[in-house]
């Protein structure tokens, strides 16, 4: 690999560590009080929940393909599977970054274990994402290690092992990430079953277009997209428009049934025409379903490898957003149904409008800082792992 | 003195026992190992616990406490009752907060003496000792009677008073009460002879069954709260509640019927309660011959009594002529059988009626239709008042009230409140009016043998008695009188101005006016706690001590005293450090030692008060013991229950007048005008009906109200924790119907400027449903006004500033400020129209 | 055993506040020789909370059954969502019921502050310089909420929590559900004490009876 992507990867590794830093040592500042008490959770978690999905949908596509056999056509997916894996495995890092740093009091975190709380749905989020790592980093090194790639007929057994220990506690662990949120009475826009369904598709959406973008790009500097090209841009078009349906009949679903339980409407109520309307309508609605439609619809008929990167990034854009929504303006609008901002902040959150939630410098910063994280460690695995269908494990690392 | 040490020693074993459960359970302040610091705080915590016997002095109620301290902390504090008689005595939220509110900013350091021009704010400190001799030298100075003194009633100034004008000698020694309650105290006047002011009332809500509150709510005014107690009790008992207000309350929220009526025209709906009761005869006729001059024949020609003669058997009271039902024939009272009512005849050949058909003449009139007009309250809701009131006596009533300075009508309508207590049977009926028992505590001057000349001269509202600006006056409030007096140099030019415990400039109607009185002043010396609108008006500034911080002078009976209580105002905590205040009587003390010097030894013995206690408690029967250890104790074990308050009443005929015959002797000429001197009730409108048909789009009636944390121009409406509190519930503005406001384009907590007659103040406005349209509502004194900072050089070298409202607040409203000087009702003294003013209201451009 | 309950009577309550400022003294803030030490805004953080500005016409905060302001504060939920949400064990219910927040255990996730139901936890985030008043008084940067007074369980003059002590009207009263003397059970036992949103299965052991009306 050139000197100029080292570079880039120690520019990329200062600035996040100097923007994480500098968040850190900002901290929540005293005047975040009275906000924190109405408002518990700021953007760094949506923000973690944002990269956890992109996570666990990652797995759970790879593991799908992976069990189903589908290699893609001349084998390419099986070429790309160590990038795929890596970037699942990777990408759980900013997600943690940003739930660490989220934590007021960090330095007590060894009770997450020692005093681990069996009915709490956080608790079993840790248990289940050293699971994913755990599987994920053996998938890894199990395909690192193998070296016959191209001469393989059938998947081994132990490869569809691992794939499905992935693919298993990538479901579980959405889904009990979904339940920290959707197991709280006290949150009309979260509580429900219904959020598990809803966040594994916006998952599957999300790692889909994480991964897809990433490999693109890496074959776009490798110089072997130009022979896949039209592979590519159909598989992105493919797997959007399968699972966009999906998701947003997830979406729809939850709008009509709100329309029956005045709370969980009052949070729809703000997003479809409260002030937040422009946020969903410009972004979820139009970003995250009419722009990736339209751009998938081109990759396909076009074989344009532009409209498949256009969708990707646009549903990366609108995934975010509808995280954001559903867990900031979930809590405003808690605060905003049966007065229940006068409980915790009366007159004076009255006054000083939390109904428009500003994240602090320091919550900026620690953002800011994970999302440069991101592309630094994929560069950082680029560098130093094997991850080319045609490199050999080097003495250097533990895979040989 | 109670130590706890030992037994939180117990305490701490108990603790010990279980610590190795406890000590991973146990939630500790992180920076310091845990155990230890466990066992350290319980060890700081509970040694020297002490507990004082005090009364709360914040409002002026005088709520006995037990405050429990350790050194400089407060521990707690709980108020101090006598078992069995709970229901009498209740302290509220303001004393809680001494911990904090002691510490207030704005407190007086050291004496001050001015250095820049008046309202400069510019101060330097001086010595108590150079203070003294200042003040003493400007007393020698001038001539009493070109002396005028303001105090309130706070700790000392009683004593303050009875020094100023029997040993200095200034017959000028008014209070504030002409901005307070001198409207129902001249309301009494009318009804029962004698000025009676708050206090001379006991509601019996404890044992009522309907209690109509109109201008008056118990749960959220000041020094009330034994009042407030009993009406919790009443209410747990199921009584039921019809409130009029102007805005939506905590008592409208636990009334059955409430209704939001425009300000000042209650009394449309007394009178139309008046006509309905009339009308449909549901009086308490038995009472009615028994307790009132309602049988009292009148003249109709000239309205006069028929015939008046010196009672029988009450001495200095009169029997008179009625129409006796039983014989037929017209008799004196206390000779007939069956005193008519409702009768009208002739006698000498001259047409006679009694005192209740002349009545009923009178509010024939007011209908509940016409009250609706002015009120909009639906005709057949005030026909529902009234018969509920009827159906419900005598334990139903309309609560009595408090203040009586909102509005240009208020004296009437205070008058017409007692008058239908009266006619259904309340007053002094148990669940009625009740009379409660006020014990006379001699004064420390007295018990100490200190006397004076008395008042040298004639108190100056005589003059505009003379003058016949003014009809009646309560003697010890005039303070509009005194400002118009100083302002006008009538009857003289009054050269030094002592304010002690007051806040002239914001109390008064029309504070620009106010300020400009104090210009006219020579000397100003004002004696407080704390910094306030007046203090940059001042010569002299000398800080005396909080309440909590001294002894007190003298035994004190709380304001609303029911049943003969007597407490002890204990030295709770020393002021904080910096603050070189002295008690009240201290001061008093000392001057009297300059300017007395013969007497020195016994203004000397002045300053051990508690030697005091003990003689006023000897002359009482109580056994000072007893009153040291309990800190309270009562005299009586119920209010009075009668309706003449156990004998007769002080007016002409000793019983409760329904048309009073003095006034028929000199106000006589005011009958048939809408004028508050009018004998009989008529319609009067608030003042700002009298001047505007119509409100444009940002005209508003400013009005303020009691809170229960602030209380009236005191320092606590400085603390942090009354400031957060009002805040915490939007009360730290003013009150905007949201309508209104949205069509000026205001938004909530926007800055507004409120202009009225007499100045203008910056608010910040809290939007809202629940107040009536046409107010512009706040607490009391929440506005400086002006933003008032001084600079003080430091007797150390260097310079501090004080700021009012340090804390943050002072958005709110301050109606005096924003008056003109004459919104007054002249007629009673000067009594002000605080809530009667029509102001202009803007958004500040920012 | 013992489930400790608090009852306010709306009849008797008054809306003084004493209980309030009590609360923010006895848990909250810091007393000094020349000051006192506490956040800012401090009505946010007491312990037990007036809802009683304006009521708005129909705003029913929690679906309060009555229009009459009333207070909120930690409902001391026998079955208290926020304790199933904590990871650590952090918040937890005691042997007599009352719900706590060791702080030795507590990351500042906050999820028991969106658990809960009644939005009484409040953090403090800015510096206080000197330590709580009591060893269960509000420390910055942990969730807070009311404790029932857990420091004066072994008072010697027995169990009564600071804003019981200061209510002079009688309107709030304390004790234990288990003994059936005590005078919470009478009045529960009469039965017209209601809780707030009984719907949502948290069995909250603060109680209050509505005006008579
Ligand atoms: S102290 Fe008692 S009366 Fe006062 S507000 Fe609190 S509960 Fe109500
Ligand atoms: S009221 Fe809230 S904080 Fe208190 S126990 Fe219930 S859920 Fe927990
Ligand atoms: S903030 Fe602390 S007490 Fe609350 S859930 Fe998190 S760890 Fe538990
Ligand atoms: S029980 Fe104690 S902690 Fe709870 S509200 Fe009352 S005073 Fe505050």
């Amino acid at each position: 690999m050139s000197i100029r992507a080292f570079i880039a990867f120690i520019v990329l590794l200062v600035v996040s560590l100097a923007l994480l830093g500098y968040g850190i040592k900002l901290g929540l500042p005293a005047k975040e009080s009275l906000d924190i008490s109405a408002m518990p959770w700021g953007i760094l978690v949506p923000g973690y929940v944002f990269f956890a999905s992109i996570a666990v949908g990652a797995s759970i596509i790879d593991s799908i393909f992976t069990i189903y056999g589908y290699k893609g056509s001349s084998n390419t997916l099986r070429e790309d599977i160590k990038y795929s894996t890596y970037f699942s495995l990777i990408s759980l890092v900013p997600a943690w970054t940003l739930i660490l740093l989220d934590l007021i009091n960090p330095e007590h975190g060894i009770w997450l274990i020692r005093g681990f709380h069996d009915v709490s749905r956080i608790a079993w989020n840790l248990v289940l994402y050293t699971l994913l790592a755990i599987t994920l980093l053996v998938e890894l090194v199990y395909l690192i290690r193998r070296t016959d790639i191209d001469t393989i007929k059938n998947i081994k057994k132990a490869e569809l092992a691992i794939a499905i220990a992935v693919l298993v506690s990538a479901i579980a662990l959405d889904s009990n990430l979904s339940q920290a949120f959707g197991s709280l009475v006290s949150v009309p826009a979260w509580y429900g079953s219904h959020l598990v369904a809803f966040f594994l598709a916006s998952a599957v959406l999300l790692g889909a277009a994480g991964q897809w973008l990433f490999i693109t790009i890496v074959r776009g500097f490798k110089g072997t997209l130009r022979e896949r090209k039209d592979y590519y841009s159909s598989l992105a078009g493919k797997m959007y428009l399968t699972i966009l349906p999906i998701f947003w009949l997830f979406m729809f679903w939850d709008i009509v049934a709100a329309w029956y339980h005045k709370p969980t409407w009052n949070y729809y109520k703000e997003l479809l025409w409260g002030a937040h309307a422009p946020i969903f309508w410009g972004i979820e609605v139009v970003i995250g379903l009419i722009v990736p439609v339209i751009a998938s619809i081109v990759a396909l008929e076009k074989r344009s490898i532009t409209a498949a990167i256009v969708a990707s990034i646009a549903l990366l854009i609108a995934g975010f957003t509808s995280k954001y929504d559903l867990l900031i303006l979930g809590q405003l609008a808690r605060l905003h149904s049966e007065g229940f901002m006068t409980l915790i902040g009366s007159g004076f959150l009255a006054a000083h409008n939390v109904m428009h939630y500003h994240p602090a410098t320091s919550e900026v910063l620690i953002l800011a800082g994970a999302f440069i994280e991101w592309p630094m460690l994929l560069l950082a695995g680029i560098l130093a792992l094997p991850l080319g269908a045609d490199e050999k494990p080097r003495h250097l690392y533990i895979f040989k | 003195m109670t130590k706890y040490s030992r037994r939180e020693f117990l305490k701490l074993s108990a603790a010990a026992a279980s610590a190795a459960a406890l000590a991973e359970l146990v939630p500790l302040y992180k920076k310091k190992p845990k155990k230890i610091l466990r066992l350290e705080q319980l060890r700081k915590t509970s040694s020297n616990i002490t507990v004082k016997k005090t009364m709360c002095y914040i409002c002026g109620q005088k709520c006995p406490l037990k405050v429990y301290v350790d050194g400089y902390r407060i521990v707690k504090i709980v108020h101090n009752t006598i078992p069995g008689y709970d229901d009498y005595f209740a302290t509220c939220g303001r004393p809680q907060t001494l911990f904090e509110m002691r510490f207030v900013p704005e407190r007086i350091r050291k004496p001050l003496i001015r250095v820049g021009k008046r309202g400069e704010g510019k101060f330097r400190e001086i010595t108590w000792e150079e203070a003294l001799a200042l003040l003493v030298k400007k007393l020698k100075e001038y001539r009493p009677d070109e002396i005028i003194v303001f105090a309130h009633k706070g700790t000392e100034a009683g004593l303050f008073k009875e020094f100023m004008k029997s040993i200095v000698g200034t017959p000028n020694v008014t209070e504030h009460c002409d901005t307070c309650h001198t409207g129902l105290d001249i309301s009494s006047w009318f009804v029962f002879g004698k000025l009676m002011g708050p206090g001379a009332f006991r509601p019996d809500y404890e044992h009522a069954k309907l209690v109509v509150f109109m201008g008056r709510n118990p749960v959220e005014g000041i020094v009330a709260t034994p009042w407030t107690k009993s009406f919790s009790v009443g209410k747990e008992d199921g009584l039921e509640i019809i409130v009029f207000d102007v805005r939506e309350t905590r008592l409208t929220s636990l009334a059955h019927r409430y209704y939001i009526i425009p300000p000042g025209t209650d009394l449309a709906i007394g009178l139309a309660i008046i006509h309905v009761i009339l009308r449909d005869k549901l009086y308490n006729s038995e009472y009615l011959v028994k307790y009132t001059n309602a049988p009292m024949l009148i003249y109709t020609d000239t309205i006069e009594p028929v015939g008046l003669r010196d009672h029988p058997s009450w001495k200095g009271k009169k029997d008179y002529l009625v129409y006796d039902e039983g014989t037929g024939k017209i008799t004196w009272k206390t000779t007939a059988t069956e005193p008519a009512l409702m009768w009208e005849g002739e006698y000498n050949g001259r047409p006679v009626k009694t005192v209740l058909s002349l009545l009923w003449d009178q509010v024939k009139q007011y209908t509940p239709q016409w009250a609706e007009g002015i009120t909009g309250v639906p005709a057949s809701e005030i026909e529902y008042v009234a018969k509920r009131l009827a159906n419900q006596a005598p334990r139903a009533f309309i609560d009595t009230g408090y203040k009586a300075a909102r509005y240009y009508n208020e004296a009437m309508f205070f008058r017409v409140k007692h008058i239908i207590n009266a006619l259904i049977g309340a007053i002094g009926a148990k669940g009625g009016i009740a009379w409660p028992y006020k014990p006379k505590i001699p004064s420390p001057f007295k018990i100490l043998g200190i006397k004076g000349h008395g008042p040298q001269g004639e108190p100056l509202y005589k003059y505009w008695l003379d003058q016949g600006v003014v009809k009646l006056v309560q003697p010890k409030c005039f303070s509009h009188l005194a400002l118009k007096s100083l302002l006008e140099g009538k009857p003289k030019k009054y050269k030094m101005v002592i304010i002690f415990n007051e806040n002239v400039v914001a109390h008064s109607q029309g504070s620009s006016k106010a300020i400009e009185a104090l210009k006219n002043a020579e000397f100003v010396v004002v004696i407080d706690v704390a910094h306030n609108e007046t203090t940059p008006w001042a010569d002299l500034v000398l800080p005396i001590t909080m309440p909590f911080e001294q002894d007190s002078i003298t035994l004190y009976t709380p304001s609303k005293v029911d049943i003969g209580e007597i407490g002890i105002l204990e030295k709770v905590i020393d002021p904080p450090p910096g603050i070189d205040a002295k008690p009240g009587w201290w001061i008093i003390a000392e001057i009297g030692k300059r300017i007395d010097p013969a007497n020195a030894s016994k203004y000397e013995a002045l300053e051990d008060p508690r030697s005091i206690w003990i003689k006023q408690a000897q002359l009482l029967g109580i056994n000072p013991k007893e009153l040291l250890d309990k800190g309270i104790v009562i005299l009586r074990s119920k209010p009075i229950y009668h309706p003449l308050k156990g004998k007769y009443l002080p007016s002409v005929t000793g019983e409760i007048e329904l048309i009073s015959v003095k006034a028929l002797q000199e106000f006589k000429d005011y009958i048939g005008k809408s004028s508050l001197m009018n004998p009989l009730p008529v319609w009067i409108p608030p003042r700002w009906m009298m001047t505007k048909q119509k409100l444009s789009a940002n005209e508003f009636i400013a009005v303020d109200t009691m809170d229960q944390m602030t209380a009236a121009n005191m320092w606590i409406r400085f603390s942090r924790l009354v400031v957060s509190s009002l805040n915490w519930r939007k009360f730290d503005g003013v009150l905007i119907h949201k309508d209104r406001a949205r069509k000026l384009g205001i938004k909530d907590g926007d800055l507004v400027r409120i202009q009225g007659p007499g100045g203008e103040i910056i608010a910040k406005a809290r939007l809202t449903s629940t107040v009536h349209p046409l107010v512009i509502l706040g607490a009391h004194a929440t506005n400086p006004g002006r933003r008032i900072k001084l600079t003080i050089e430091s007797i150390n070298g260097g310079t501090y500033e004080v700021k009012l409202f340090s804390w943050g607040g002072g958005y709110g409203t301050n109606t005096n400020m924003l008056a003109s000087f004459d919104t007054v009702s002249l007629e009673e003294g000067g009594r002000a129209n605080q809530c009667d003013v029509v102001v202009s209201v803007e958004k500040l451009k920012t | 055993m013992a489930r400790m309950a608090m009852v306010i009577d709306l009849n008797k309550c008054v809306g003084c506040y004493a209980c309030t400022i009590a609360c923010i003294r006895e848990n909250i803030a810091r007393q000094k020789k020349n000051g006192v030490e506490m956040p800012d805004h401090i009505f946010q953080y007491a312990r037990t909370r007036p809802i009683d500005f304006p009521l708005e016409g129909s705003v029913r905060v929690l679906g309060f059954p009555s229009n009459t302001p009333f207070f909120i504060q930690c409902q001391q939920c026998e079955n208290p969502p926020c304790v199933a949400a904590c990871p650590t064990g952090a918040s937890f219910k005691t042997k007599d019921g009352v719900v706590l927040v060791d702080r030795n255990k507590c990351i500042g996730c906050r999820a028991c502050m969106i658990a809960c139901p009644y939005g009484v936890r409040t953090m403090y985030l800015g510096r206080l310089s000197s330590p709580p008043p009591n060893p269960y008084g509000l420390v910055p940067r942990y969730p807070d909420k009311c404790t029932f007074c857990y420091h004066r369980k072994n008072s010697p003059e027995g169990w009564v929590p600071a804003c019981v002590e200061a209510c002079a009207f009688g309107a709030r009263i304390f004790g234990d559900l288990d003994d059936p003397n005590s005078e919470v059970s009478r009045i529960i036992r009469n039965g017209n004490a209601v809780r707030l949103r009984e719907d949502l299965g948290t069995k909250p052991k603060f109680f209050y009876i509505l005006p008579n009306k």
